[in-house]
């Protein structure tokens, strides 16, 4: 497994699409096992493709672009500007804002602040933030996104895990509102001392908000209907991405009346290329995870990690370390995909929950896209905004900070994170 | 030539538009059906099937359009020269690696043509394990072309410039 690694890093490094790269060194396994039959590699490949359960993954791609498409992400924006607009730094509180009411309907982070950065950043950069911030508040926020429900993150670690994606969907609400917390008072110490205006002056009156709050109401319902046909047993969480896909149709064609069939034949369009990219990579990784299975990894590493300490918070930790300093290379769906079966089985023998364990680990691997060196998000938004990787990471501190501190909470106070799912589902 | 590689490209990207739809569609119905107290038994291996085929042509999709993810930022160090050969020797490796899926990949799915798909008699899994060597003979079709591409045009082939999709 080291020549995989080396082979793997050295490809990557090598800037060959990272898809091509897991795979080719999951093969060079096979070639050092040549007692295991050549048709193995492809036949664990297509075996991805007939698990139910990685469907969501393509249904809420197509659901994301759709309702992108829906005109649900102005009524979402007028909601968090009268929510927020009135505090300090102003539109830097809206986009976060937006960015959790973003990940009610949509599970993408990198949707998410590519939007933001289109629809929000030039207005932000010309009421006096700096380009610099801007970005990092874009970036960071976005980290709402997987962890309010519905998540990709969350589906893939249920699936792999065989963690209840009910609980894990009920288990982001709460760590959801944290994160939002401590990023706006974050935002807010940064205006104070730079003199940030708010973005708007006046209170907004009870017919603004009522307004906003209709307007809304569609995206702040989609959450509640999810789990709340989860926790029926209406749909599986499989049959959840197709429910979204036709939720964002539903809302597009009929109540906004934004979609058209241009639009939708475009976000389909979209939908392919997305697919593809995220699709492959899913389903190459079995190469890879082959191999880690086959000579035990997961043994090893737990091994050496509760050769230091055997303290379930402690443990999490240095998981989190691990996967924040593992996410500055590589994308969080690999990290999800790749490392869910190393730790989780670690936490759970340690006697940790692994709902608990699922929202931290999404949590710190999502930290991956906002990270230099390669931080899918930051790229994202750093090349829409054209702020230098630099100065965006120096801004960032603040706001980097804040998730910090959340997420040192998140692992030690575990009730935090428990409580919803076992209000809910117990 | 040309115009039937145009052609073909149309025809996939609507085939794996197709595809994706009948997927939502047959989830979609099979959850309703089973509210309503209509259960249906086949809606997971429509879709599942349709998933695979839909998984690869997607892949070449993304393929051509250098929409996977990569890493630039090292290769980006390099001078012009150097990142050319390394251009080359990518997708000399992946073009090995695709050769080997069809190989392989094809061999599957002939040997497994008498299995049959989730236990429907008369319906051969080789029509969903075709999907693979299928996927990857169209990658491979894009990556001599990207070869091609790079040996006409003198510049560095890159991926797309507003980052890149990811699920997150």
């Amino acid at each position: 497994m080291v020549i995989v690694a080396i082979v793997f890093f050295v490809f990557m490094a090598l800037g060959m699409p990272v898809a091509f790269a897991i795979g080719i060194a999951g093969l060079t396994f096979f070639l050092q096992n040549p007692d295991l039959p050549f048709t193995i590699p492809f036949q664990i490949t297509v075996s991805q493709t007939q698990n139910f359960a990685l469907l969501a993954v393509p249904l809420f791609i197509m659901a994301g672009n759709f309702m992108n498409r829906s005109g649900i992400t102005e009524r979402l924006l007028d909601l968090a500007s009268v929510i927020t607009g009135r505090m300090k730094g102003g539109l830097a509180q809206v986009s976060v804002l937006l960015s959790g009411l973003m990940g009610g309907v949509s599970g993408s982070a990198i949707a998410d602040a590519a939007m933001q950065s289109r629809v929000l950043g030039d207005e932000m950069v010309r009421r006096g933030m700096s380009p610099g911030f801007t970005a990092g508040v874009i970036s960071f926020g976005s980290i709402l996104t997987p962890i309010v429900p519905p998540g990709i993150g969350m589906i893939l670690f249920g699936t792999i895990g065989q963690v209840s994606i009910g609980r894990l969907f009920a288990a982001g609400f709460f760590p959801a509102i944290l994160l939002w917390v401590g990023l706006s008072f974050a935002i807010w110490l940064t205006a104070k001392k730079r003199g940030y205006p708010p973005q708007r002056t006046t209170r907004p009156t009870l017919a603004e908000y009522g307004t906003a709050f209709r307007g809304g109401i569609w995206a702040l319902l989609f959450p509640v209907f999810l789990l709340a046909g989860l926790r029926m047993g209406i749909f599986t969480p499989s049959e959840i991405g197709a429910f979204a896909v036709v939720y964002a149709l539903f809302i597009g064609f009929l109540i906004y009346r934004k979609m058209n069939g241009r639009g939708f034949l475009h976000a389909l369009e979209v939908s392919l290329g997305d697919v593809g990219s995220v699709m492959f990579l899913i389903t190459l990784s079995a190469i890879f995870s082959y191999g880690i299975v086959f000579e035990r990894i997961p043994e090893v590493i737990s091994g050496s990690i509760t050769g230091v300490t055997s303290n379930v918070s402690a443990v999490m930790v240095i998981i989190v370390l691990l996967v924040i300093v593992a996410g500055c290379f590589i994308d969080a769906t690999v990290l999800i995909i790749m490392m869910t079966p190393i730790f989780l089985p670690l936490v759970r023998s340690l006697g940790g929950d692994p709902v608990h364990f699922g929202i931290v680990f999404i949590v710190a691997a999502t930290i991956g896209n906002f990270t230099p060196p390669v931080g899918a998000a930051m790229y994202t938004v750093c090349s829409i905004l054209k702020v230098p990787i630099g100065t965006y990471t120096r801004e960032s501190i603040p706001l980097m900070i804040a998730i910090g501190v959340v997420a040192l909470f998140l692992i030690f106070v575990p009730g935090a994170v428990l409580f919803l799912p076992n209000l809910l589902f117990n | 030539m040309k115009t039937f590689y145009r052609y073909m490209i149309g025809a996939e990207a609507v085939l794996a538009g197709t595809f994706l739809l009948i997927m939502v569609a047959v989830i979609f119905g099979g959850g309703v059906a089973r509210m309503m107290h209509y259960p249906l038994n086949w809606t997971g291996e429509v879709a599942t099937g349709c998933f695979a085929w839909a998984c690869f042509l997607c892949a070449d999709i993304a393929w051509r359009n250098n929409t996977l993810m990569s890493l630039d930022l090292i290769v980006d160090l390099f001078p012009p020269s150097v990142r050319r050969a390394i251009v080359y020797f990518n997708l000399f490796v992946i073009a090995c690696f695709l050769c080997y899926a069809i190989y392989a990949g094809g061999w599957l799915a002939w040997i497994s043509r008498s299995r049959s798909f989730q236990g429907i008699t008369g319906v051969s899994y080789s029509w969903v394990t075709a999907s693979l060597p299928v996927g990857a003979a169209l990658m491979l079709i894009t990556t001599v072309l990207k070869i091609r591409t790079a040996m006409q045009d003198h510049r560095v082939v890159h991926t797309a410039e507003e980052g890149v999709p990811s699920a997150w």
